[in-house]
């Protein structure tokens, strides 16, 4: 556990934090104070950044476990910086957390790759509860993939280690943060089939998404990278109005 | 028009068709041997020799005709041109309306997100600040610290929602001021005291030349607001450059009593001088804030530099080159009024 140097202690009794990196990039310098205050009394090693440039480059360098990200920035956006992050590669998870509470606003951050949003003002309990989700989904993921690591379905190979996939045809695939997530429930689930809450819950925790509709996108994506003929489906099987079902060793229809 | 004015052509082609066709008829009863006279009054508009050999539609008939189809040419051309012109303008008009309604349409958007982040960052930081004294158990050390980021985030609160209120008074003509003799330069080391921690802590310095014995006829309130946010901005505008340093002079030019605050900061476009006063505009988009602020505080002081008499001018040599404002009112009268103040 990080050095406690405000002399608090945990809200949640045991420590769930196993001293993740944080980075807060917030240009309100008491709410930031604030924030930092509170993350490190739990245990986190949180920094911050005031400006949008500055958290960009302090992100591509700093390890962090978890961005937690405002949208209104000096000299870059919320918004831009986690699209940057993303387009380089970087699938460090973002929560956002912002004045700007439109469904629009959340829909946009959301697609821009962030795991979770929070509009201001929030309740401490609950960014401490969804802080804790994102890092438990990560390490979820991260442990699961550890187990197995690579999945091959008919002619098809995923490694969720380096979120590379090969489809049948020869062509590379380089899935997103979130598919790869998706994907790793289903495939952890194998045969099972997997809810659309629980892929909420579990994804993407369960009040930042709007509708459920996007998840169907996903796994429209999913399939349109692996399987072989768009109109049949032999690894991502839909379950009407219960949710998907993901098998590997899919015979010839 | 055009239409119209096709018609008239075809109306003068059919009729001078007619006129051939009467002449080829009258041909024709002569050579049956009408009278030349008769056939004269049946066609009045042919004229036959007296020997009733040569026969032609009359020339003033032609010419008739021509003058006419000319004449209804030029009148549609007339009235086809007026038309063409007002609705052109109507057009220009009705564009420039809905052009600027679109832009005070944006601008009052960028309003209202800027008014939502500048009340809901300091709210969020009120309560989160609250719920921690209420949620930790905190030293007395920590308590004091929470206690005063808490009063901070509500002074912050408290300006935005003052800077609303001003410029709806500002608005309605509602300003109640009452001006007075006031001495600049202890006023200007007034406002750069109070803001000092603030220059400090972004890493700003400041500088200070003004000349003493200068004064300025104006609302004592309204003067420091004026000073305080040209001051603020240029510390804001600063911040993260190299060498930060805002200047603040005070001198007498002409007629006037002139107060410039210059930085080395973000600058702007040339072009962007005048919007910087007009209300809600700010630097940046929407959500790129270039610097914090609601896009009244510039709206809000040259509205009461002018109350007193005075002018309010933003000049810059481009993003990245620092900023000159340029404040000057009028100087005092022998009789301590100066000249063309509202009274």
């Amino acid at each position: 556990m990080a050095p406690d140097t405000t002399g608090w202690t945990s809200a949640w009794g045991k420590d769930l934090s196993n001293g993740a990196k944080i980075l807060v990039i917030e240009d309100e310098p008491e709410l930031a104070a604030g924030i930092v205050e509170n993350l490190t009394a739990e245990g986190y090693l949180a920094e911050v950044a005031t400006d949008g440039q500055t958290g960009l480059n302090a992100a591509r360098s700093g390890n962090h476990e978890l961005l937690i990200l405002d949208v209104m920035l000096p000299y870059k956006d919320g918004f831009a910086v986690c699209r940057e992050l993303r387009e380089e590669g970087n699938e460090v998870p973002v929560l956002f957390l912002t004045a700007k509470s439109d469904p629009e606003d959340r829909i946009r951050g959301l697609e821009d790759g962030a795991d979770d949003y929070m509009s201001k003002p929030f309740h401490l309990a609950e960014l401490l509860l969804r802080v804790a989700a994102i890092l438990r989904r990560n390490r979820w993921y991260r442990r699961s993939t550890l187990d197995r690591p690579v999945i091959r379905f008919g002619e098809n190979e995923m490694d969720f280690r380096t979120y590379r996939g090969r489809s049948a045809d020869g062509i590379e695939h380089e899935l997103t943060h979130k598919e790869a997530l998706i994907f790793r429930l289903l495939a952890e689930k194998e045969g099972q089939v997997v809810s659309r809450d629980e892929i909420l819950d579990v994804v993407w925790g369960c009040e930042a998404f709007p509708s459920s509709r996007t998840i169907d996108n996903f796994i429209l994506r999913l399939r349109r990278r692996f399987e072989q003929t768009a109109s049949t489906s032999r690894y991502f099987h839909t379950v009407h109005g219960v949710g998907y079902l993901f098998k590997s060793d899919a015979n010839d229809p | 028009m055009i239409d119209q004015w096709l018609f008239s052509g075809e109306v003068q082609g059919m009729l001078q068709e007619t006129h051939r066709r009467s002449l080829d008829v009258a041909k024709v009863m002569l050579e049956q041997g009408v009278a030349t006279n008769d056939v004269a009054k049946i066609f009045p508009a042919l004229s036959v020799s007296e020997d009733g050999n040569t026969i032609r539609v009359k020339p003033t008939i032609i010419e008739t005709l021509t003058a006419e189809r000319d004449s209804r040419r030029n009148r549609y051309a007339w009235e086809g041109g007026f038309f063409l012109i007002v609705l052109c303008a109507a057009i220009g008009v009705l564009w420039r309306t809905v052009r600027t309604e679109v832009r005070l349409r944006q601008r009052q958007r960028n309003f209202v997100t800027a008014v939502t982040h500048e009340l809901k960052s300091p709210l969020a930081s009120v309560r989160l600040s609250a719920e921690t004294l209420q949620y930790r158990e905190n030293d007395p050390e920590t308590r004091e610290r929470l206690i005063e980021r808490l009063l901070n985030s509500l002074d912050r609160m408290d300006a935005t929602v003052s800077n609303i209120l001003d410029t709806t008074q500002i608005d309605e003509g509602k300003l109640a001021l009452e001006p007075q003799t006031v001495m600049l330069s202890p006023c200007i080391y007034e406002i750069v005291n109070s803001l000092e921690t603030v220059a400090e802590n972004a890493g700003v310095k400041m500088e200070i030349a003004a000349d003493n014995g200068l004064t300025v006829y104006a609302d004592h309130l309204a003067l420091t607001v004026v000073l305080r946010n040209l001051i603020a901005n240029g510390i804001d505008a600063a911040a993260g450059v190299e060498n930060a340093t805002v200047t603040i002079k005070a001198n007498k030019a002409d007629s006037k009593t002139v107060v410039e605050v210059s930085d080395n900061g973000r600058g702007f476009h040339s072009t962007e001088g005048e919007k910087l006063f007009e209300k809600f505009y700010r630097l940046g988009n929407e959500i790129r804030r270039e610097g914090r602020g609601t896009g009244l505080g510039l709206y809000i002081a040259r509205s009461l530099v002018a109350e007193s008499g005075g002018g309010l001018s933003a000049h810059s040599d481009g993003p990245g080159r620092g900023a000159l404002f340029r404040a000057t009112w009028p100087r005092i009268q022998q009789d301590g009024r100066p000249p063309g103040v509202k009274t």
